[in-house]
């Protein structure tokens, strides 16, 4: 365990080190990258100020509460870009179904280690993060949500589950490309785009039917309009006015989905080890 | 249980595997969609089909075979990529499907037409993530840094990116990378490929020259047979997943029937000499090639033949091209 962890912050460190190195690699990508992660961010944030508005007092949320909201999901976005963007990492479905595997497997890591190290771009992918830290902070205050360190390692932790049911359901969807590798090679992107589309999205007028898909199935609500009622309450009206039962459903339901992927992807990995490279099947790559 | 002191000496040590693969068939009708679609036609390929062999520790092996013939379903499963269907491996002592992490800080593995180098970093970056990711000690990292960048003449390329290297030096620094770790076996699967004479040639002296000198053990796969006698001291020939050939080339060209070329020059008007012992394969403006089986007649026995033409200015024998041999084995196996 202990060995692991060092192996992993090894990792890090060196994925960190490329991606700096890959960055500063040349003046012009350097400066073309800079001006188009801030019209990009711009954009971002002009997307994110109009929608406030039409959303105003939409589904029970002032259009404060919806700016602090789209914080909360664009940070989600910033910690995918940061951790999970570099090398294919959140779009996994392309390592497999392109049977890149073979190249982690050759590496003396865990797979698990390698797989969640090597997406890390702490330099390249932090423009978003900092973007969404900032919106959500403007958002608390001007919402009226109180900020202390309490509140911050709430927000942390349950940004954590969101993340961690993000890449749980883009994993468990780009299972399949290990069975049918040119077909399901893009679908982690489809998986992804669902999330950046649809979680947005406030979900209090819908009807239970349909915010139950929302909160289970396809749990894009699950990651920002559910953690951002909750942190809103607790920020406004206290701890007390959040129910234990909805307190501990994001963090339940990340765990849940979590395992749910980590099986699904071992067996997939069997399959991997057991028929080849898919690029060499049947159904292989294109 | 083998005994220990096998186990100290084998590098490798594969015991009756078989790789069977799924191939899914379809007709192409259009009347066969539903068919397809309720019943799909699949047929078992074996791509391994009890294959036994053992390398010692040491050894520079060649492995080859004709296109689809299971060299790199052996390599696979030797790194611990595929599991076999059926059989038993061992690699350095261990099975590569559990030990995995272990095997691979002692051996190398290199498909030729992929590559490990890092594609918009410079040589040097991935060389330096390599150290990080096997967590080589300094030491050992500046040492083999140092030695191939030398052997390899790195020095010019260290710091180009490696999406703009040509491929001999793409090869070259993939090659340099995968010896950082110091590992006693490495696998490459067509390290030769697309390689121009000049770069074919320094990749052959230097991987002699670790075999001979740091005792690294190397397996082969590669569909140039010159490449592979220059390099390898035993060739292992694959057929449909059968080992079809195990020894060394000279063995090899002995079951051909040990066939030898004599190329015999004339004045440019000569016509070919009349030779029934041989089969003539080639003419042109007085230069004659001729085949022959050295088992059935001697050297002494052709010097005795030509000296009754008196209009041989030169000559030469040789062995058989290796490449011809092993295409003439190739083609009576497709024949039967």
């Amino acid at each position: 365990m202990a060995d692991n962890f060092k192996t992993l912050t090894r990792l890090y460190r060196q994925y960190a080190k490329m991606d700096l190195l890959w960055f500063l690699r040349d003046t012009r990508y350097f400066f073309i990258q800079l001006i188009s992660d801030v019209v990009s961010g711009g954009c971002t944030i002009a997307g994110i100020c109009l929608l406030s508005a039409n959303f105003k007092n939409f589904s029970g949320m002032t259009q404060n509460e919806i700016l602090f909201m789209m914080g909360y999901a664009l940070f989600i976005d910033g910690i995918f870009m940061v951790f999970f963007i570099g090398n294919n990492t959140g779009m996994v479905s392309r390592i497999i179904g392109r049977g890149q595997l073979d190249h982690i497997m050759i590496q003396p890591v865990p797979l698990w280690a390698e797989l969640l190290a090597q997406g890390f771009a702490p330099v390249s992918g932090s423009p978003i993060m900092i973007l969404g830290i900032g919106l959500t902070a403007y958002g608390a205050v001007r919402a009226g949500i109180l900020i202390n360190a309490f509140a911050i390692l709430l927000f942390l932790f349950y940004s954590t589950c969101s993340i961690i049911i993000v890449m749980s359901f883009i994993y468990l969807i780009s299972c399949s490309a290990f069975y049918a590798p040119a077909a399901a090679e893009e679908i982690a992107v489809v998986g992804k785009d669902l999330f950046s589309t649809l979680k947005t999205y406030p979900l209090g007028n819908m009807k239970g039917f349909q915010k139950h898909i929302f909160l289970s199935v396809i749990p894009v609500g699950l990651c920002a309009w559910f953690p951002s009622t909750l942190l809103i309450k607790a920020g406004k009206y206290g701890l007390g006015a959040v129910l234990i039962p909805e307190a501990f459903y994001l963090p339940a339901a990340a765990a849940i989905l979590s395992v749910i992927a980590i099986i699904a992807f071992k067996k997939g990995i069997k399959h991997y080890e057991t028929f080849g490279s898919p690029r060499y099947s049947g159904f292989g790559h294109r | 249980m083998k005994p220990l002191v096998l186990q100290d000496t084998l590098a490798l040590a594969i015991d009756n595997i078989t790789k069977e693969y799924c191939q899914w068939q379809r007709s192409g009708n259009a009347r066969d969609i539903m068919k397809n679609l309720l019943h799909p036609e699949k047929r078992v390929v074996k791509a391994l089909d009890h294959i036994s062999l053992q390398v010692k520790k040491g050894e520079f092996v060649a492995y080859a075979g004709a296109n689809g013939a299971g060299k790199s379903t052996t390599i696979k499963i030797l790194s611990g990529i595929l599991m076999p269907t059926e059989g038993t491996v061992s690699v350095l002592g261990v099975n590569p499907a559990k030990d995995r992490i272990w095997l691979m800080r002692h051996i190398g593995v290199l498909f030729g037409q992929r590559t490990e180098l890092w594609w918009d970093h410079p040589v040097i970056s991935s060389f330096e993530w390599k150290k990080e990711v096997w967590n080589i000690p300094d030491s050992t990292y500046k040492r083999n840094l140092e030695m191939v960048t030398e052997l390899l003449d790195l020095s010019d390329i260290l710091k180009t990116f490696a999406r703009e290297l040509s491929l001999g030096q793409r090869m070259r620094a993939d090659i340099a990378m995968l010896l950082l770790h110091s590992p006693e076996l490495i696998f490459l699967d067509e390290p030769t490929l697309g390689l121009d004479v000049l770069a074919k040639q320094q990749m052959i002296r230097f991987l002699k020259k670790i075999n001979i000198e740091s005792k690294t053990t190397v397996v082969v796969t590669s569909h140039d047979m010159d490449d592979l006698e220059e390099m390898a001291q035993r060739i292992i020939l694959i057929n449909k997943g059968r080992i079809a050939f195990d020894g060394n080339f000279d063995e090899l060209r002995n079951v051909m029937g040990g066939f030898y070329r004599i190329v015999l020059t004339t004045a440019k008007e000569d016509a070919p000499l009349s030779l029934p012992e041989m089969r003539l394969l080639k003419t042109d403006s007085g230069i004659h090639e001729y085949e022959f089986d050295r088992n059935a007649l001697g050297i002494h026995k052709v010097m005795a033949l030509l000296s009754d033409f008196p209009q041989i200015l030169d000559m030469e024998i040789k062995k058989a091209p290796i490449e011809d041999v092993v295409a003439n084995l190739y083609l009576s196996w497709r024949e039967n």
